[in-house]
C-alpha cells in the first residue's frame, strides 16, 4: 500500500514537473512573435537572403506569353531578276515589275515558362507566321525569265512560311548580372502539309546588368537571319524607364528599338523599327531527291525587312492586351540564293559569293492587328 | 388575340415580379471592440474581434450585393498620438479577404476615426453567408504600448437582399 | 489518505493541462516571419478565422525617396486605397492548408505594380517556403524562395 502510495506520488510529481516545463516553454520561442523588433532578425537558417536581378523592369511593355495577330501590307512592285550569278545585289537586273496588291496572314507566337524562379527561368516556344501574296496573273509568256514566273507563281499559289521552335534561358548571376541564351530552329519556305527538309538555326547570347529598377543593358553576340541571309552580328540590349515612368526606351540591337511613352498603367505607345526576316525556300526550284544522300540544291529567298512603325498597346481585361501597330514597310533583301547540298554558307557584309538572283519589292504601308496574353 | 394578350400581360407581370429590385437594407454592427493583446510594439499590429450578423437581418434573406459604407473606430486618450496609420478589413471563412477602409495618417490627438471607405468594394455579399464575419484593424503604433489595445468599431453596411 | 491522493492528482492534471503547449495544426507550420529572396521586406504570416494572412511588418527601406514619408499603396487599382501604408499591408491573404505543407486557395499582391496573383506556397522545410504567384494556371506563374527570420542571439 505504501509502495503503491509512493509510485502514485512520483507520478504525480512528475506530471506537475512537466507541467511547469510546458508552462515555461509556451513562452520561450526562438521564433520571431508578434512584438520583436523585425529588422534586428536574421533568417532562420543561416546565411544571408540571396537576390537576383530580375529578368524585367518597371514600366516596360507587357512580356508576351501568346500572341495572335494579322499582319496587312498594301500594295507595291515586285522586280525579280533572271536566275544567274549576280556578284553585286545592287545592280538592278530586272524585267518587267510584279504588281503585288497586297500581302499579309496571320502570326502566332508562344513563349510558356517551363521553370520560372527567381534564380532561373526557362521558357520554350513556338511560332507561326504565314504571307499570302495576292498579285496580278506572273507574266506567263515571257519565255526569257522562266524562273521569274516560277518565283512570281510560287508566291501567289502558295505564299511563304516559316515556323520554328525557340528556347530561352534566363539567368541571374546575382543581384546585378545577368546571362540571357536564346536559340531557335525555323523552317522557313512555301512549304504546305509536306514539310521541307531544310531548316535554319539561329542563336543569341547576352551578358548584361539591372543596376537599378528602371534600367537593364546588355551586350552580345547572335547568329541571325534578320537580314535575310545568315549573318553574325553583335548586340547591344538597353531598356530603361524615366524615373517619372512616363517615358522609357526599349532596344535589342541591331534587331529592334522603340521609344515608349506609358499613357497610363492600362496603355501604353511606342515608336520605332524592327527587323525581320528569314531564309524562305522555293520548293519548286529546288532540286531535292528525297532518299538521296546528298541532295542537289535549296533555292532560297533571304527575305529581309525593316519596319519602322507606331505601337498601340492596350489592356483589355486582366491578361489580355490588345496591340495595333502601324508603318511602312521597307525592303532590305529579297535576292535569292542556290545553296549547294542545301548547307548554308556565310556571306556578311563583305562576301562575295554570287546570288542566284538579284531581285527588291517597292516599299509600303502595312498595318498589325494583335490579340496577347501577357506576363504580369 | 385576346387570349394572347392576355398571356402577355400575365407572363410580363410575372417577369417584373421576379426581376424586381431587391429591397435595401443598412445593418450595423453596433460598437464592438477589437482586441490586440499587449504588450505592444512600435510598429504593425493588429487588432480583431468576431462579428455575428443578427440572425433576423439575415435569415431567410439573399443578399445579392452589400458594401461598407461607413467605419468609425473609437479608443481611449491614451491613444491620441498612438496611430501613425489604420487599416480596415474584413475576414471570413468563405470569403476571400477585403480591405475596405484606411486613415492614413491618422491626425495627432483624436480618439474617434472615421476612416476613408474603399471605392470598390468586391463580392461583400460572400461576408453574409452565415459565417461570423471577423473585423480586422491592422494599425501602426508610433510607440510601444505595455497593456493591451481595445478599439471600439462601429461598422454601416449597406445591402440589397432579393425578396 | 485516499481523499488527499485523488486532490493531488486531480490538481496536477489541471495544472499540466493548463500549461500543456496550445494545440496546433500541421498548417500552423506556416505561421512566423520570413524574408523574401529580394531582403527588401519581411513578412509575418498569421492566423485569422481559420485562414492564414501575411502582412509586411518591415521594409529595408520604409520610405518613399521622393517625398521622403513611408510608402503607400500607390500603384493600388483602387484610387481611394492608395494612401494605405506598405507597412502593415497584408501581402499574402486567405490561404488554407491542404495537407503535405501546402497552402493553395490565397493571393499575393504585388505592390510594385498593383497585380494580385493566385498563390500556393509549399515548405521545402521548416525554414524555406516555395511562394508561387501565377496567373491562370500554375504555368504561367514565378516562384520565389521565402526564408523564416528568427531573433538575433
Amino acid at each position: 500500500m505504501r509502495c503503491l502510495f509512493m509510485r502514485q506520488l512520483l507520478v504525480s510529481l512528475l506530471l506537475f514537473l512537466v507541467g511547469l516545463q510546458a508552462s515555461a516553454q509556451s513562452t520561450d520561442s526562438s521564433r520571431v512573435d508578434d512584438d520583436e523588433d523585425y529588422g534586428s532578425a536574421e533568417l532562420a537558417g543561416g546565411g544571408s537572403s540571396r537576390s537576383y536581378a530580375s529578368a524585367r523592369i518597371v514600366g516596360t511593355s507587357p512580356q508576351r506569353f501568346i500572341t495572335l495577330a494579322f499582319d496587312h501590307q498594301l500594295g507595291y512592285d515586285m522586280n525579280l531578276s533572271d536566275w544567274g550569278e549576280f556578284a553585286d545585289d545592287s545592280i538592278p537586273q530586272y524585267g518587267r515589275a510584279q504588281r503585288v496588291k497586297s500581302t499579309g496572314g496571320l502570326r502566332f507566337n508562344a513563349s510558356i515558362p517551363v521553370i520560372s524562379r527567381n534564380n532561373l527561368v526557362w521558357q520554350l516556344g513556338g511560332n507561326y507566321w504565314e504571307s499570302r501574296y495576292q498579285m496580278e496573273e506572273p507574266i506567263v509568256n515571257d519565255i526569257l525569265a522562266p524562273v521569274r514566273n516560277v518565283v512570281a507563281t510560287a508566291l501567289k499559289e502558295g505564299g511563304l512560311r516559316t515556323a520554328g521552335l525557340n528556347t530561352t534561358i534566363y539567368k541571374p548571376l546575382n543581384a546585378e548580372q545577368f546571362l540571357l541564351v536564346q536559340a531557335s530552329v525555323d523552317m522557313s519556305g512555301d512549304f504546305g502539309i509536306e514539310l521541307q527538309p531544310v531548316v535554319r538555326t539561329s542563336a543569341a547570347v547576352i551578358w548584361g546588368k539591372r543596376p537599378h529598377e528602371r534600367k537593364q543593358w546588355g551586350v552580345g553576340l547572335v547568329r541571325t537571319y534578320r537580314v535575310g541571309a545568315l549573318n553574325y552580328l553583335p548586340v547591344y540590349m538597353l531598356n530603361w524607364t524615366a524615373p517619372n515612368r512616363r517615358w522609357g526606351f526599349e532596344s535589342l540591337l541591331p534587331a529592334r528599338a522603340s521609344i515608349r511613352y506609358n499613357i497610363d498603367r492600362n496603355s501604353m505607345l511606342l515608336g520605332g523599327f524592327e527587323l525581320e526576316g528569314q531564309s524562305y525556300r522555293i520548293e519548286r526550284l529546288s532540286l531535292f531527291e528525297r532518299g538521296e544522300i546528298s541532295p542537289p540544291i535549296s533555292f532560297e529567298i533571304r527575305r529581309g525587312e525593316l519596319r519602322p512603325r507606331l505601337e498601340y498597346l492596350r489592356q483589355l481585361k486582366g491578361y489580355w492586351w490588345m496591340h495595333a501597330q502601324a508603318g511602312i514597310r521597307l525592303d532590305y533583301s529579297f535576292d535569292a540564293d542556290e545553296l549547294q547540298g542545301g548547307k548554308e554558307f556565310f556571306r556578311g557584309f563583305f562576301g562575295d559569293q554570287p546570288f542566284a538572283m538579284i531581285n527588291s519589292l517597292g516599299n509600303t504601308p502595312y498595318f498589325q492587328l494583335g490579340i496577347n496574353f501577357v506576363s504580369p | 388575340m385576346l387570349r394572347i394578350s392576355l398571356l402577355f400581360v400575365i407572363l410580363s407581370a410575372a417577369l417584373l415580379a421576379c426581376t424586381g429590385g431587391g429591397e435595401k437594407l443598412s445593418m450595423e454592427t453596433g460598437k464592438v471592440v477589437l482586441l490586440a493583446s499587449g504588450p505592444l510594439y512600435e510598429g504593425s499590429n493588429t487588432a480583431t474581434v468576431e462579428w455575428i450578423p443578427a440572425p433576423e437581418a439575415v435569415s431567410g434573406k439573399k443578399i445579392t450585393s452589400a458594401r461598407v459604407s461607413k467605419i468609425r473606430l473609437m479608443g481611449s486618450g491614451e491613444y491620441a498620438d498612438l496611430f501613425s496609420d489604420i487599416t480596415f478589413s474584413l475576414a471570413a471563412p468563405g470569403a476571400d479577404m477585403r480591405r475596405v477602409g484606411v486613415l492614413n495618417p491618422v491626425a495627432v490627438g483624436d480618439s474617434i476615426w472615421e476612416l476613408q471607405v474603399a471605392d470598390e468594394q468586391k463580392n461583400i455579399e460572400d461576408f453574409f453567408k452565415g459565417k461570423p464575419i471577423t473585423l480586422v484593424a491592422d494599425v501602426n503604433l508610433k510607440r510601444d504600448l505595455e497593456a493591451d489595445l481595445n478599439l471600439t468599431a462601429e461598422v454601416v453596411f449597406e445591402t440589397e437582399n432579393k425578396k | 489518505m485516499k481523499k488527499i491522493l485523488v486532490s493531488f492528482w486531480f490538481v496536477t492534471f489541471l495544472f499540466s493541462v493548463e500549461h500543456l503547449p496550445a494545440q496546433s495544426t500541421e498548417g500552423d507550420l506556416l505561421v512566423g516571419v520570413w524574408e523574401p529572396s529580394h531582403g527588401k521586406a519581411r513578412v509575418k504570416v498569421e492566423k485569422i478565422a481559420d485562414k492564414y494572412f501575411g502582412k509586411i511588418v518591415w521594409l529595408r527601406e520604409p520610405n518613399d525617396p521622393n517625398t521622403g514619408q513611408p510608402k503607400v499603396d500607390r500603384n493600388n487599382p483602387d484610387e481611394s486605397m492608395r494612401q494605405a501604408p506598405l507597412k502593415g499591408y497584408r501581402l499574402l491573404k486567405d490561404f488554407t492548408y491542404s495537407g503535405k505543407k501546402e497552402w493553395g486557395n490565397g493571393t499575393i499582391y504585388d505592390p510594385e505594380n498593383g497585380n494580385t496573383y493566385s498563390c500556393v506556397i509549399k515548405a521545402r522545410d521548416e525554414n524555406t517556403l516555395d511562394i508561387r504567384g501565377y496567373v491562370g494556371v500554375k504555368t504561367f506563374g514565378r516562384t520565389d524562395v521565402w526564408q523564416r527570420v528568427t531573433i538575433k542571439k
